[in-house]
């Protein structure tokens, strides 16, 4: 009789045991898919925190001013060529304004260069501030797409360039043609080099 | 070729102090009425043959080897520097009349973490 007692306390002492590890293991369990059904809408988006809001003069870009070429310096205008594109602190890569595919398609945005402002550091302004935005600013995007035949140059306005000397002489062709709002370009460069013996 | 304004994010790190990193806004595209007299000005003075003769040369002795591609970005090149370079902004430090609420902030990085319980 003691024996059985015992036993059936010993069952039902199990039972409850079980009863409540079941339990936390079903809120634990429970607690992780609410989690992951809340975490999984989350998103942590990178931001910009502003410091110091500055007024500028002299941002951004206007119109091509034809004047300015009668003062134009030559090595400027070289070193312009061989960095505009290429360098990350004159102009940007954006998806074209029209569909255009394949390696001949190129899209630019040219902002202005930061290196056009006088950043004075303003008192009370944290060390190493990341970044500097320019609002409202006014560039320029080009689109440049290849021409759809060679013959759309014709009646082109086209110029010719060169130098010449005894030993090398060089000559730049290039055309420009309006057609609509867009501007049709071609070059043709030939050099002749005489190496002396 | 178009006009837009946009909002211009500039890295201040030392390692790349002005490099452009990204836009935060970026306007509607106006076209812009380009035609080749607002380029062969400059194309004269940048191949002048009494002065530019180093540079003519070098830029076809560089077309010589190079493929249609490259071709092409030179040419691209020769087209973007006007736009870029050769306006009223970057040269005489005034602004275009419609430029006249250009702000420049200072800023950190951070991150946020948007809230769910709101409306969008």
């Amino acid at each position: 009789m003691v024996i059985g007692i015992g036993d059936f306390r010993g069952v039902h002492n199990c039972s409850a045991e079980g009863v409540v590890i079941g339990g936390r293991l079903f809120f634990v369990g429970l607690h992780a898919v609410v989690g992951v059904i809340l975490l999984a809408d989350v998103s942590i988006n990178s931001t910009w925190l502003p410091i110091r809001t500055l007024s500028l003069t002299g941002f951004g870009l206007g119109r091509i001013d034809t004047t300015l070429a009668s003062s134009a310096n030559l090595p400027v205008f070289w070193a312009w060529f061989y960095s505009v594109l290429v360098s990350p602190n004159y102009s940007l890569i954006l998806p074209p304004n029209r569909e255009c595919s394949g390696i001949q398609c190129a899209s630019y945005y040219f902002p202005g260069s930061l290196a056009k402002v006088t950043l004075d550091t303003p008192v009370g302004l944290p060390k190493n501030p990341a970044a500097f935005i320019v609002k409202n600013s006014t560039g320029y995007q080009i689109d440049f797409s290849p021409v759809d035949e060679f013959s759309d140059l014709n009646n082109a306005i086209c110029e010719v360039y060169g130098s010449e000397s005894e030993s090398k002489s060089a000559a730049v062709l290039v055309c420009l043609k309006k057609s609509g709002t867009d501007l049709l370009a071609g070059e043709l460069i030939t050099t002749r080099i005489l190496i002396i013996v | 070729m178009t006009q837009r304004l946009a909002n211009v994010i500039y890295s201040l790190n030392t390692t790349g102090s002005g490099t452009i990193k990204d836009t935060s806004f970026l306007g509607q595209s106006q076209v812009v009425d380009y035609g080749p007299g607002d380029f062969f000005p400059f194309y004269q003075i940048a191949f002048d043959p009494t002065s530019a003769t180093g540079f003519i040369t070098a830029l076809a002795e560089q077309l010589a080897v190079v493929d249609q591609y490259d071709a092409l970005l030179l040419l691209q090149q020769l087209i973007a520097v006007p736009v870029a370079a050769f306006n009223n902004p970057p040269v005489r430090g005034i602004h275009s009349p419609e430029d006249e609420d250009v702000t420049g902030v200072y800023v950190k990085s951070g991150y946020q973490v948007p809230n769910l319980m709101l409306p969008d």
